[in-house]
């Protein structure tokens, strides 16, 4: 069995879109990693993470998402949208809800 | 196969790469759904045999050893399950924290065990390796389960 990330790219305002769907584990978290950092490496400073179709998100997903934030400096903006209760678990209990601009809904970014 | 009809133990394992997480998560899900944990604590094995699963294939990594990671599971209203691998874990200690939120790419494995499992405890196994215990469930579940 092998699992796949899918990552679309859209633009959405001022946001560069990263949409990802599937289940994002230490098997898959490289594909994301590489994938963001090549978006920033292409000088975005408005990113938005859509997991609205992501399934499963672990520790490995996480540490991705922090990684990101912390190579995006002061002055860039990172939004995180997530409606899954079991994967906005995961940043709750991490206490990275309080970290991550989370909204709900695409529509509110 | 029976569906809840009393105790159960399955036992599987796997090769310490990264791919077959998925796998044991996926099995570790199902069965958690056989023995009758609502929807969210079936996502909650998902997640900490996710992460038991995840350390035991690094661990093996670290000192490119290549024994099976193997997974008991006792299904008994709650989901029991072992995960044992023959790695080179890190220094088991008894109080990993949570990092500082925001301020580290790693080290959320352990503290998410401990906090979405009832009971997560790490030991030294005979092979030097370590056997992570995890439970999810139980009757305080079930009763959520059934009042939703």
């Amino acid at each position: 069995m092998v699992v796949d990330l899918d990552l679309e790219e859209s633009e959405r305002g001022e946001y560069r879109v990263v949409a990802v769907g599937g289940e994002i584990d230490v098997y898959t978290a490289p594909t994301l990693r590489e994938r963001l950092e090549s978006v920033l490496e292409s000088g975005v400073t408005k990113l938005c993470i859509d997991l609205t179709e992501v399934q499963f998100l672990d520790s490995t997903g996480l540490g991705v998402l922090v990684g990101t934030m912390r190579k995006m400096g002061t002055g860039s903006a990172l939004v995180v949208v997530c409606n899954r209760p079991h994967v906005l678990k995961v940043f709750e209990v991490t206490g990275l809800s309080k970290v991550f601009d989370i909204r709900h809904s695409i529509d509110e970014v | 196969m029976s569906s809840r009809a009393g105790a159960e133990t399955v036992r599987f394992s796997f090769s310490p790469r990264p791919e077959n997480v998925a796998l044991a998560r996926m099995v570790a899900g199902a069965l958690a759904e056989r023995c009758g944990l609502p929807a969210a604590a079936v996502e909650d094995v998902r997640l900490v045999v996710s992460e038991a699963c995840t350390n035991a294939v690094r661990a093996h990594q670290r000192c490119a050893r290549e024994e099976a990671v193997s997974l008991t599971c006792h299904l008994d209203g709650s989901f029991l399950v072992e995960v044992s691998d023959a790695g080179c874990g890190a220094e088991l200690s008894a109080d990993s924290e949570l990092p500082e939120p925001g301020t580290a790419e790693g080290g959320y494995g352990i503290p998410i065990m401990r906090l979405v499992a009832s009971e997560a405890t790490f030991d030294r196994n005979e092979t030097g390796g370590t056997t992570v215990r995890l439970v999810v469930g139980g009757r305080d579940a079930r009763r959520e389960g059934d009042a939703a």
